[in-house]
């Protein structure tokens, strides 16, 4: 549908670790704040302490290559995600030389609703020429 | 104005073209910017329009043309969000790289 955005966020790193144990380190780390249980369709929310609980819905369990859910990025936000708007995050785990690849793949900002990330966004104020140059080539790739 | 809209009037890729050239001449008029984009005039407002209700673009009428000038802060507010959520994730990966070969070997 839509060739030139690229509605995404794709970031890497190597982990010198067996997938297993990358996998399990992931669960432990980040999405050790999930509380709830962590199975295709459950409803479940991240505990960020004072910062409060996060909803989030857990789409596909797959250990110890893939684990994917969606959530409101960029925010704290508890409730309805679907009427929100939210992003579909996924993580996917290969063996590669050197250990394990972890790829966060967040995906569908295109579909976040207006109005919501303003004050993120708001605090910008560095030489936009070359930051209009550097979102287009983003966008492009 | 909201990061959804801006990528969603930059989803065409004759709009991306437009605001590409409004980077490197932040004026110009409607004639230069559709140039070679295969568009009537017609078909040009109708994208400007897009990108003006993104808040994109500015259009200031001049006589029968039309002046179109970048409006940067919702391009602005788009880049900001998107590097800020990527810092976020590259912290979280480089926490979870560190928590786990900074553990002694499991056997």
């Amino acid at each position: 549908m839509n060739q030139a955005v690229q509605d995404f966020i794709e970031r890497k790193i190597v982990i010198n670790a067996p997938i297993e144990r990358v996998y399990q380190g992931l669960q432990e780390d980040f999405l050790g704040k999930i509380v709830g249980e962590r199975v295709p369709g459950s409803h479940v929310y991240f505990n960020f302490g004072e910062w409060g609980n996060s909803s989030a819905h857990i789409i596909d369990v797959q250990p110890p290559t893939y684990f994917s859910y969606r959530w409101v990025p960029g925010t704290i936000y508890e409730g309805d995600i679907y009427e929100m708007g939210c992003t579909l995050v996924e993580f996917k785990l290969a063996e590669v030389e050197g250990g394990t690849e972890l790829t966060v793949f967040e995906s569908g900002f295109a579909s976040l609703p207006a109005e919501r990330y303003q004050e993120a966004m708001d605090n910008n104020s560095a030489g936009w020429d070359e930051e209009i140059a550097g979102l287009v080539e983003y966008l492009k790739k | 104005m909201a990061v959804a809209d801006v990528f969603r009037a930059l989803g065409d890729p004759i709009r991306l073209e437009m605001v590409q050239r409004l980077s490197r001449s932040r004026r110009q008029k409607i004639a230069a910017l559709s140039n070679g984009l295969g568009i009537t005039r017609q078909g040009a407002r109708r994208h400007l329009q897009v990108l003006a209700d993104a808040e994109l673009v500015r259009l200031e009428p001049s006589g029968r043309d039309v002046w179109v000038e970048l409006d940067p802060i919702s391009l602005d507010r788009a880049r900001g969000f998107i590097a800020e959520l990527e810092r976020q994730w590259d912290v979280r990966l480089e926490a979870l790289k560190r928590s786990i070969e900074g553990e002694p070997p499991s056997e």
